[in-house]
């Protein structure tokens, strides 16, 4: 579907005043994914290459939340958790009754369960809103997505319907096509182990993610995802927020290798001097 | 200005640049690795932006797999053989190596970073098989290496290095078109030696390796041919290395996908090393109890 400015175009210039009225009543409202033009890369393709990262607190709870206290009370103000508007659409995520509640079983002890903080890789699409940057770097053949947090990477296969994944994955087995002005990716093959958040919600093995990256305007992007998995919800559901440009001159992404800053966590007990026969593993 | 801490040496990783061969490199040098002939009539393919195309997975062949000897790969100094460690440098390594004899696996820091699953570092490295995939645009080039699922991202605009006091496990590169070859210039290196420069000693310890955060690597890729790609890596660390010195070898290229390579997520690796040293240690002391000796 084209809208916004490419059927203005095609207007008469006449009506330019009215145009003008329209495009600035549009501005006002919500972006709209298509209204808006990229500019090309050198292959003709909407660009999308740059450094972004979301301004949520979907990595806290992707679902409507008020602030409340962290789980560690020494870090007191700063180790709590801000509230949010929440990313899913329609608010709650379509859970099945048990899956609900193994969320809410998840939620009461995730700073001893969820897998970010150990340092392992996010999946998708929680690697989208982790609080970190990442960068795209854009080819024909292949799209490559780095992000700072546990330098996950992910590679997209362009065209590559058949391309299967010969195995399962922590940042899944991404396939991509354009859609117009939208990058499609096919997310599949990932690992039941991840999360989507520190709030316990969860998927298994059998989730299917088709994420959709749109360019709304120069330093942004409109990003959704579609998450299918029918062990863990009644439905399918969707997830949306914007993507913004990190436009500091010199703006790079820098390593954040957090295995240095999990082991502690997750070895001390098997040290020297700490270990004792019969301790659990 | 060289800052002290520069000359702190860290106990460090893996796997390194190049395995035991180049430490018989020292003792016996043979002269440069035989890089295949270009084919005739082939001309360099390149991109939609003019730059050469380096677009694809590659795999460094500097072992035996390629038919050359490891030996073979330091082409300076001229007459082979990886420089001298200075004085400074010996001594930090020899007590390392003393330390890790007596604590092998005291705690997680005790092993090395390929077995902590942080990082294989950078240059690219000799005889490991590690799986290269470039990817390139106007102004980057992307080099997604297979183990521990780094994407190396090398602008190509010029832009100088961050400030100094960031350091970074793989340092930070930028990259230029000279002719028809890449060359990337690394440099903001953690003097943690994981950069993969040095190795000796026991089998223990190869695993180590040593740099200082004065380390600026430069590496040159050039293709040479539809299946071959040069490349030449120069390591400079004035700290750790009487003079700078260049390893050359071939890559080979393969029409093969990566796969994730998820190290962490799933190192029972670590808790058993650790584990098991305990239970050693612990049977030592039971053993020592019964025995009056």
């Amino acid at each position: 579907m084209r809208g916004g400015k490419v059927r203005i175009r095609r207007w008469n210039a006449g009506f330019s005043a009215t145009v003008a009225a329209v495009v600035t009543a549009m501005a006002a409202a919500p972006v709209q994914a298509q209204d808006y033009l990229a500019p090309r890369t050198s292959d003709g393709e909407p660009d999308l290459n740059g450094i972004w990262q979301a301004l949520t607190t979907a990595h806290w709870d992707i679902e409507a939340h008020a602030a409340r206290s962290g789980p560690i009370v020494e870090l007191g103000a700063l180790g709590a958790v801000p509230g949010g508007l929440g990313i899913v659409e329609g608010s709650e995520i379509p859970y099945t009754p048990a899956a609900r509640a193994k969320q809410q079983e998840n939620l009461a002890r995730w700073w001893e369960l969820d897998p970010a903080i150990k340092c392992f890789m996010p999946g998708i699409p929680r690697a989208s809103y982790m609080p970190f940057p990442f960068q795209i770097i854009q080819t024909p053949e292949n799209v490559i997505f780095a992000y700072e947090f546990a330098s996950a990477s992910r590679i997209v296969y362009m065209n590559r319907p058949d391309f299967d994944s010969p195995g399962d994955n922590w940042m899944g087995h991404s396939r991509g096509h354009w859609e117009g002005e939208t990058l499609v990716i096919d997310v599949s093959a990932q690992v039941p182990d991840t999360w989507l958040d520190s709030s316990g919600n969860h998927h298994s093995g059998e989730i299917h993610v088709l994420e959709r990256y749109t360019a709304t305007g120069p330093d942004h992007l409109h990003y959704e995802a579609t998450i299918t998995d029918p062990k863990t919800y009644t439905r399918p559901w969707k997830v949306s927020f914007p993507l913004y440009r990190r436009i500091e001159k010199n703006m790079q992404l820098l390593d954040f290798k957090c295995v240095v800053f999990a082991e502690e966590l997750m070895y001390r007990h098997l040290s020297k001097g700490v270990w004792k026969a019969g301790d659990p593993e | 200005m060289r800052r002290s801490s520069s000359r702190r040496l860290a106990a460090g990783v893996v796997l390194v640049l190049l395995l035991p061969g180049l430490v018989a490199a020292q003792r016996r040098a043979r002269g440069p690795v035989e890089i295949p002939e270009t084919p005739a009539g082939w001309t360099l393919p390149r991109t939609v932006d003019g730059h050469p195309d380096l677009r694809g997975v590659w795999v460094e062949i500097g072992g035996t797999r390629g038919g050359a000897r490891l030996s073979d790969l330091v082409i300076d100094p001229p007459e082979g053989g990886i420089p001298a460690l200075t004085e400074q440098a010996q001594k930090d390594w020899d007590a390392l190596q003393q330390y890790l004899e007596e604590h092998p696996a005291d705690t997680w820091k005790d092993r090395s970073l390929g077995e902590r699953c942080v990082t294989l570092g950078t240059p690219v490295r000799a005889n490991f098989n590690q799986y290269y995939k470039f990817v390139q645009n106007r102004d980057h080039v992307v080099i997604v290496m297979e183990w521990y699922h780094e994407a190396r991202v090398i602008p190509l605009d010029g832009s100088p290095h961050p400030d100094r006091r960031i350091g970074l496990w793989l340092g930070d590169s930028r990259g230029r078109w000279e002719g028809d070859s890449l060359v990337v210039e690394t440099a903001n290196y953690l003097p943690k030696g994981y950069a993969g420069t040095h190795q000796r000693g026991t089998p223990q310890t190869w695993f180590h390796s040593l740099n200082s955060e004065e380390l600026v690597v430069t590496e040159r890729f050039t293709r040479v041919g539809p299946e071959v790609m040069l490349y030449e890596v120069t390591i400079d660390d004035p700290p750790i290395w009487v003079r700078p010195w260049t390893v050359r070898m071939p890559m080979g290229k393969r029409n093969e996908p990566l796969f994730e390579f998820a190290c962490h997520e799933g190192n029972y690796n670590m808790a058993n090393i650790l584990r098991g040293a305990r239970v050693s240690e612990q049977e030592a002391a039971a053993a020592a109890e019964t025995d009056p000796e």
